[in-house]
């Protein structure tokens, strides 16, 4: 009996063999609260996705923390870097395209549980997409601007 | 001038229950690490306590290297009276056999026990697994830290705390990592906050470039 072997292995069964079991669990949750018009069920809905997908959230923390060499002091700070830059390029244009599917679902009406339509429901969206696709330059616009005024008002 | 037989006997039967008395401070230890209630609470109080004691009896010799100048031959004697023999060799034999082997396992079920009333309360059952864990692999942990314990070197004591800290980084903090991204699924499908177990669960991950960090900061590196 091993200590690290022990924690080891009762870390592989919660991620390997409950997580999935409580993932399927979420995802009848999900599909409940969907069918209730007015309670809300996405949480159960991203809840279920990330339970079946722990093992590849681990090698992409992994990855975020193995660009560096183990004792390099900049480790933390690259690891995060990398995380708000994989957030930023990659999951945001992704949402980009949810958000294009949502405003042709918002404006269609099919996606409306109550039955109820908002007037301006795509233009959101279609925003929403439209920012997503633009956070690096709008990081930089923004950096742009406290560059500018960090000389003070002439 | 030769010391007391029964001085020297005295001090070979106290270095001969050091293991013993190392073996009973990481029960006491693995006791106090499943008695806390979160596993941040595991490092503060008497699981500290219980293996500073645990360190220092199994570095004993190395430490008494520092106090050479004074005569301390009678450290490295062996114990000459047969009746004080028996009961070290027989004391070290209750240790081994009955509390590390036996009874430890059997106060680690009851450890288990803890842990599903923890979750029935909605408390976290990391600190009682933790503790279940440490009490039924006893055996190893003193293993593991024999195989640290580097003999003959002054500065044992310390480079053992050093290597258990490493061995914590580099092993045990991944699988903290796994928990904490749990945790942060878990908290996603219950509307909680998660954010603090993001930057934990890095922050695991990045254990040893942020220890480079802070000994950077105070110019150590």
């Amino acid at each position: 009996m091993n200590f690290y072997t022990g924690v080891l292995h009762a870390v592989n069964w919660a991620a390997d063999v409950i997580c999935p079991i409580l993932g399927v669990f979420f995802l009848c949750a999900a599909l409940y609260f969907y069918g209730q018009a007015h309670s809300r069920y996405t949480h159960y809905w991203y809840g279920a996705w990330g339970m079946f997908l722990i093992p590849g959230f681990m090698r992409l923390l992994e990855a975020f923390a193995g660009k560096t060499q183990p004792g390099d002091p900049d480790s933390y700070y690259v690891a995060l870097y990398s995380a708000a830059n994989w957030l930023a390029n990659v999951i945001l244009p992704m949402n980009a395209v949810v958000q294009i599917a949502k405003a042709i679902g918002a404006g269609s009406g099919i996606f409306s549980r109550t039955g109820h339509i908002r007037v301006w429901g795509p233009v959101h969206h279609v925003f929403l997409g439209m920012m997503s696709l633009c956070l690096s330059s709008i990081v930089h616009l923004m950096l742009h601007f406290i560059q500018a005024g960090a000389g003070g008002l002439h | 001038m030769s010391n007391p037989p029964l001085l020297v006997d005295t001090v070979a039967l106290l270095m001969a229950l050091r293991i013993p008395a190392a073996l009973l401070c990481l029960y006491k230890a693995a006791l106090s690490m499943g008695g806390g209630w979160n596993a941040s609470g595991i490092f503060a109080g008497a699981f500290g306590r219980w293996m500073g004691w645990a360190i220092i009896f199994l570095t004993l010799p190395e430490l008494l290297l520092w106090f050479s100048g004074l005569d301390t031959s009678t450290t490295q004697a062996s114990v000459s009276n047969p009746w004080l023999s028996t009961f070290s060799a027989q004391l070290t034999d209750f240790v081994n056999k009955l509390v590390i082997r036996n009874l430890a396992i059997a106060v680690g079920a009851w450890f288990l026990l803890r842990a599903i009333v923890n979750l029935a309360h909605g408390d976290s059952p990391i600190a009682s697994l933790l503790g279940c864990f440490a009490l039924l692999s006893l055996n190893s942990l003193y293993t593991l830290m024999e195989s640290y314990h580097q003999a003959g070197n002054p500065y044992a004591t310390a480079d053992l705390v050093l290597s258990l800290w490493q061995f914590a980084a580099s092993k045990l903090a991944p699988a903290a990592t796994g928990v904490c991204l749990m945790g942060i699924i878990w908290s996603v499908a219950h509307k909680r906050p998660w954010l603090h177990l993001a930057g934990s669960g890095f922050a695991f991950l990045c254990l040893f470039g942020l220890w480079g960090l802070t000994k950077h900061y105070l110019g150590l590196a």
